[in-house]
């Protein structure tokens, strides 16, 4: 069922430094569905993730997740997990994979409380699932990229969240890995019928994954299937040279 | 001459096991939030109302803690607000600060042996009533921060992240800096302005050449600041020299060792592999723990 709206955007304007960066951007994502935003560097993509965590707020316009302002949802009702765009976390930090995993779990317990022993549990399952069984008492910074985004994921996971948002989650990954990191998205979208809302500015891997694609560069220029938006951009002189990173094969593009 | 004979030394070396654990603890989070920089602003800053204090008569100790905690949330105010970066902002408030504290001291002639004793430190001189304070907003410190702890580790590895998943970042970041300003400032006695800082950093970056576990790194941290404080005051005492410089050179000396001996520069070095041996021992057995429950479960 893909009814209730699980963010909204109405006419949403956002200025940083005198600058507008997004402008008269309107959509609704609902429950169940796996959105593509795409667009070039420097395109509106992550601040638009922002105003979804409650990060920024619009000048103009209203923001809607579940139904409330992102900002004013208590930790307890805002039911998403986050995978920032690669994370400058120090390679030395001193925290495991399991360690990294476990502070996903902070929305529930809150500040004071620790992660209990199903809560442990659960961790275990999420990390078997996505192949991090063999990596978990190893330190987050010796892992590998693409090791280090599934801990990230598995964190973002484990507190059942309603809404995935992923911030160009395969930046650095080879191919293979990209594919690989994606269909696992996908396992775990079935798993814990997720909403997932996943930026990033390759159309290629995108297309092949979402089924509906956002296209924005500051303002929004389509939101439609994978197999829309590229007619759209194929045939729009305007996005030509915006969106050259979009000219490569479109492996495995399901539109 | 046994040094356990002397009152005053007892005193002392009460003061340095507080000071080494407290500034360790400390440290722990300085180190890993990157405040390094932050410390020794704090701590310098600390010098103007130390200054303002003598000239107004005020308990210096105390103005100083109430000038380093001021300065301290200004440079977390300036850097988060005014989208200044961190390290230029400490460095405008720290020289400021010193800079009056150094007018201040101008204007103060005659009470310069007094600001000297703070600059420097006089483990010497501590006090029952020094202990007492120590040792009661010592533990205010380590309670804040342990109740605090998971917050806290969750904000040094990624803000952003730690926003996201409900951690109160704001009020963490400044309970981070004031921590480091009261720190900083019952420090003083023993090591002194100047030195604390060192204090501040030097056994969690020693503890963290060492290991890849946060709680290994936390319990080499205080271990390392103990065996600062407690090595320094020996040196101090025997070789008749400055105890807040011998504390510090000796903090300096085990971070060197420390380095030497850092698995990830000598991976076949036998210490390492024993400290690597222990740390999967202690995930194993916390393994089995986590286990237990569960096997009692299904049967």
């Amino acid at each position: 069922m893909k009814t209730n709206p699980v963010v909204e955007f109405e006419h949403v304007y956002v200025f940083l430094q005198g600058r507008c960066v997004l402008e008269d951007i309107t959509f609704t994502v609902n429950e169940g569905d796996f959105i593509g935003v795409i667009g070039p560097n420097g395109a509106g993509k992550t601040t638009l993730l922002r105003l979804i965590l409650g990060l920024l707020q619009p000048a103009r316009g209203q923001v809607k997740l579940f139904g409330a302002n992102p900002a004013a949802l208590k930790r307890l009702n805002r039911k998403v997990g986050y995978l920032p765009q690669k994370s400058g976390f120090d390679r030395r930090f001193p925290l495991s994979v399991k360690d990294v995993v476990l502070l996903g779990f902070f929305g529930e317990t809150g500040l004071f409380k620790s992660p209990g022993q199903p809560e442990k549990k659960w961790s275990e399952e999420v990390m078997q699932r996505l192949g991090l069984a063999g990596h978990q008492d190893r330190p987050i910074g010796e892992v590998s990229g693409g090791q280090q985004q599934l801990a990230f994921l598995a964190s973002a996971l484990v507190s059942k969240p309603k809404l995935l948002i992923l911030d160009e989650p395969t930046n650095g990954l080879d191919p293979a890995a990209q594919n690989r990191f994606y269909n696992l998205v996908r396992e775990m979208q079935e798993f814990l019928s997720l909403t997932v809302i996943t930026v990033s500015h390759d159309l290629a891997t995108i297309s092949a994954n979402a089924d509906n694609i956002i296209c924005i560069n500051r303002t929004m220029h389509i939101h439609g299937s994978p197999a829309e938006v590229f007619k759209h951009l194929s045939e729009s002189h305007i996005y030509r040279c915006e969106f050259d990173l979009l000219s490569g094969p479109l492996n495995g593009w399901r539109g | 001459m046994n040094m356990l004979a002397y009152d005053f030394m007892q005193r002392a070396i009460i003061a340095g096991i507080l000071v080494g654990i407290i500034c360790s603890f400390v440290a722990f989070f300085v180190v890993l939030k990157r405040l390094s920089f932050a410390g020794v602003g704090i701590s310098h800053s600390a010098l103007g109302g130390v200054a303002l204090g003598v000239l107004l008569g005020f308990n210096p100790i105390l103005a100083g803690g109430i000038f380093a905690t001021v300065i301290a949330w200004l440079i977390g105010f300036v850097s988060r607000r005014g989208e200044i970066e961190e390290d230029v902002t400490i460095g405008i408030f720290f020289s400021a600060a010193m800079a009056f504290g150094i007018t201040v001291m101008g204007m103060t002639s005659g009470y310069y042996a007094d600001l000297f004793s703070f600059l420097f430190g006089n483990i010497l001189a501590v006090s029952n009533q020094d202990l007492l304070i120590l040792a009661s907003v010592g533990g205010i410190v380590l309670v804040s921060l342990g109740l605090c702890f998971k917050g806290l580790l969750f904000l040094c590895f990624d803000e952003e992240l730690a926003q996201v998943n409900g951690v109160p970042v704001k009020l963490l970041y400044y309970l981070l800096l004031t921590c480091i300003a009261i720190t900083v400032v019952i420090a003083v006695k023993v090591v002194g302005i100047i030195l604390a800082s060192a204090l501040l950093v030097i056994p969690a970056a020693t503890a963290q050449e060492l290991t890849g576990n946060f709680k290994w790194m936390l319990a080499l941290s205080i271990m390392a600041g103990l065996i600062s404080s407690l090595g320094g005051l020996c040196l101090s005492y025997y070789y008749d020299l400055p105890s807040g410089s011998t504390i510090v050179l000796t903090a300096g000396l085990l971070f060197l060792l420390a380095f030497a001996l850092s698995p990830r520069r000598m991976h076949l070095h036998i210490f390492s592999r024993l400290l690597r041996r222990q740390e999967s021992k202690s995930h194993g057995t916390q393994e089995n723990r986590d286990k237990l429950p569960e096997k009692v479960a299904i049967h």
